[in-house]
């Protein structure tokens, strides 16, 4: 089941512009993310945590990444939102049977932990992220990390 | 100055269809929108609070409106992303100076407070609501 919300993730083409006008919105600094925290490689990103959820801004490396796909279909904009949950198959399982189609049948891994997304058409146009974290990883929590 | 993440408005075409699977899905139940609660006539909605977080997705039958102009030409999808700040007036000027283009340039208001919405081309495709709620 859903357990909390986490993220908004929004693709950008260039990573330090972008965080530079959000870190000023925001007023807090971004924690800067390298390609081991995310699922599919090319990808980089900055991470805003505002009290009880993130904003994160992603950029790609890699013309065949998916946010790198996403920017040039899309333009920059929000890629996807993401909550965490508690049993990540069996909540897969679950969204199916309510119409929800997934970009992949299994959740992928990833340091942070499992992750799945949904297909945007699925989801009223919006991709969802289904994020289970791996033990001992609190990913509200920045200083509770690694 | 941004004091949490509020939320997330997703543009719907059939508010009860995606009542429905939102619903199912997250958990937990609607709590539907009157329409005073928007800072704009013609739309209805529904919110789901998780956490302290709500989605909330709105739909428009009225060509006029802005969801329905995004449906059309974009489709359903995240509308607009929510902050909720403590001194709006005060905040829209800072931003501003930091590159941020309001789609008002006074604060509007709602049966709760107050809001703004920052203009997605000065936010990397993001419209931003700054919302100042009274309580």
């Amino acid at each position: 089941m859903i357990r909390r919300f986490l993220d908004v993730g929004i693709a950008v083409r260039d990573l330090n512009a972008a965080a530079a006008k959000y870190s000023g919105i925001l007023g807090v600094s971004p924690v800067m993310l390298g390609a081991e925290h995310y699922a599919y490689p090319g990808l980089k990103g900055a991470r805003f945590y505002i009290g009880d959820a993130t904003i994160s801004l992603v950029a790609s490396d890699d013309d065949c990444s998916p946010i790198a796909k996403f920017l040039s279909s899309r333009g920059e904009g929000v890629n996807h939102i993401s909550f965490e949950v508690s049993d990540i198959e069996q909540d897969i399982r679950d969204a199916s049977h309510r119409g929800i189609i997934f970009v992949t049948p299994r959740p992928l891994p990833f340091p942070e932990g499992l992750v799945a997304f949904t297909h945007p058409a699925s989801s009223n146009g919006v991709q969802i992220a289904l994020f289970q974290p791996t033990p001992g990883i609190d990913r509200l929590n920045p200083s509770a990390k690694e | 100055m941004v004091k949490q993440f509020y939320g997330v408005n997703i543009a719907v075409k059939d508010l009860e269809a995606a009542v429905k699977k939102y619903g199912g899905f997250l958990g937990v139940p609607p709590v539907y929108t009157k329409p005073e609660d928007f800072a704009f006539p013609g739309l209805t909605g529904a919110s789901f609070h998780i956490g302290s977080v709500s989605i909330n997705l709105v739909a428009s039958s009225n060509p006029d409106t802005s969801i329905y102009k995004f449906v059309e030409s974009r489709g359903e999808g995240v509308f607009l992303i929510s902050l909720r700040v403590d001194n709006l007036e005060q905040d829209m000027k800072d931003f501003a100076e930091k590159g941020v283009r309001f789609v008002s340039d006074k604060a509007l208001t709602y049966s709760g407070g107050k809001v703004n919405f920052g203009h997605p081309k000065s936010l990397h495709g993001v419209q931003i609501e700054f919302i100042q709620p009274d309580k």
